[in-house]
């Protein structure tokens, strides 16, 4: 028969583990961003599917360390050497982006927390300070992680910012490492963007079906 | 396997141990304990049977063994998929190129294609950047922002599945099915 005691011992083993408090502490300031930055992997890896090796830049130089923003952020900012990723595909050249903002069709800015989008305009905006334009995005994801009950109203904002980053999007998505029955019926009519729930390592399933999208439409758009 | 305690005296230890050791991420469990799951309910309005009955949805709490399971599923989160996401992030980093551009280099043709060092295979250092608690300067308390940085640093597959392995024993020993 299982104890008290037997559970505290249990719990105590989980909990002064070194991925337990000791690892929450350290990484808490950081879970969402970190997130963000798992979404961005899982987009260099849709383009080696195509057999692409893409190319980590910094702003100010080569990136080492490759720094992620930690707060959105305008694509020309030289305050650090923020990092992103550029490919080309026939011909076609795209950059990966975590954490830019964005002119929406309608002059307001929207920030984006993973996107790919032409590196034509990224390049313009960098040397003319400027926002990109939403004609310029090609995908763009939000990235929610939470250890519980995820609100309703982040569908209806990314439904809503979507919705003014104009026609030339190709992807959207709404990504979480969790599940909300009332989001997936939200997400589901055809011009909605497109649900990642339970997007995480431990549901490899689900990786392959989110990488094989960009693939899948990075592949479409260029021809490759 | 059997217990004994009861499925709230298990509920109320995992609570006062994460209290213990720390409080923010007590209150992230909690919440999610407290934030109970929404049910469909069918009503059928009283005295008119003729009458459709009335479906509505409301949120009750959790029992105490659904609890447990949501505890352990936002200690898992935390413990476990955050791990997860950094070797991720670094195993697609890895398969990736660095640029050789430096910070003087302004060749819109240079950045335009950009000239990559051979770095595929080769571990990335990752940082992301995060800001200290908004802090007081000077006489006048204006606030500041000072940007720090946190490393990404790889962690150990075991580890990881060490972990995992402590979460599974803890959900054996919060079922409580066979009692039933």
């Amino acid at each position: 028969m299982a104890t008290l005691g037997d559970l505290q011992n249990a719990i105590d083993l989980l909990l002064d583990h070194p991925l337990g408090i000791n690892q929450y502490r350290l990484a808490r300031q950081v879970e969402s961003k970190a997130y963000e930055a798992y979404i961005f992997g899982l987009c260099l890896r849709a383009v080696r599917e195509l057999n692409v090796t893409p190319v980590l830049c910094g702003i100010n130089g080569t990136p080492a360390p490759f720094l992620f923003r930690g707060a959105p952020g305008q694509i020309h900012s030289k305050a650090k050497n923020y990092g992103y990723a550029t490919f080309s595909i026939n011909g076609q050249d795209f950059e990966i982006h975590a954490g830019v903002e964005f002119k929406g069709a309608s002059e307001t800015t929207h920030e984006l927390d993973v996107c790919i989008m032409r590196a034509k305009d990224a390049v313009q905006c960098r040397d003319q300070p400027d926002d990109p334009p939403s004609a310029s995005l090609v995908a763009g994801w939000e990235c929610k992680f939470y250890d519980n009950n995820l609100p309703k109203l982040l569908g209806r904002a990314f439904v809503g910012l979507i919705d003014d980053m104009g026609t030339n999007v190709r992807l959207s998505g709404f990504c979480s490492n969790l599940s909300h029955p009332q989001l997936k019926l939200y997400f589901k009519p055809q011009r909605r963007p497109d649900r990642h729930f339970e997007l995480t390592p431990l549901s490899p399933r689900n990786e392959n079906i989110f990488v094989n999208q960009i693939a899948g439409v990075l592949k479409k758009m260029t021809g490759a | 396997m059997k217990h004994g305690y009861s499925p709230q005296e298990a509920l109320d230890l995992l609570i006062r141990k994460l209290n213990e050791r720390d409080q923010e991420l007590a209150v992230h469990v909690r919440a999610a304990v407290n934030a109970g799951t929404d049910v469909q309910e069918v009503e059928q309005p009283r005295g008119r049977e003729t009458n459709k009955p009335r479906s509505y949805r409301r949120t009750v709490p959790y029992f105490p063994e659904q609890a447990l399971q949501v505890a352990l599923d936002a200690l898992r989160a935390h413990f476990v998929e955050q791990p997860l996401f950094i070797n991720s992030l670094l195993d697609n980093m890895v398969q990736a190129s660095l640029v050789a551009v430096t910070p003087d280099s302004s060749s819109r043709a240079e950045y335009d294609k950009p000239i990559p060092i051979k770095t595929e295979g080769i571990e990335k250092a990752i940082e992301i950047e995060l800001y200290a608690e908004t802090q007081l300067v000077g006489e006048r308390g204006l606030t500041s922002r000072e940007p720090k940085v946190q490393p990404m640093r790889r962690i150990s597959v075991e580890e990881i599945r060490q972990q995992q392995a402590n979460l599974n024993r803890l959900r054996g020993f919060f079922d409580f099915r066979e009692e039933e």
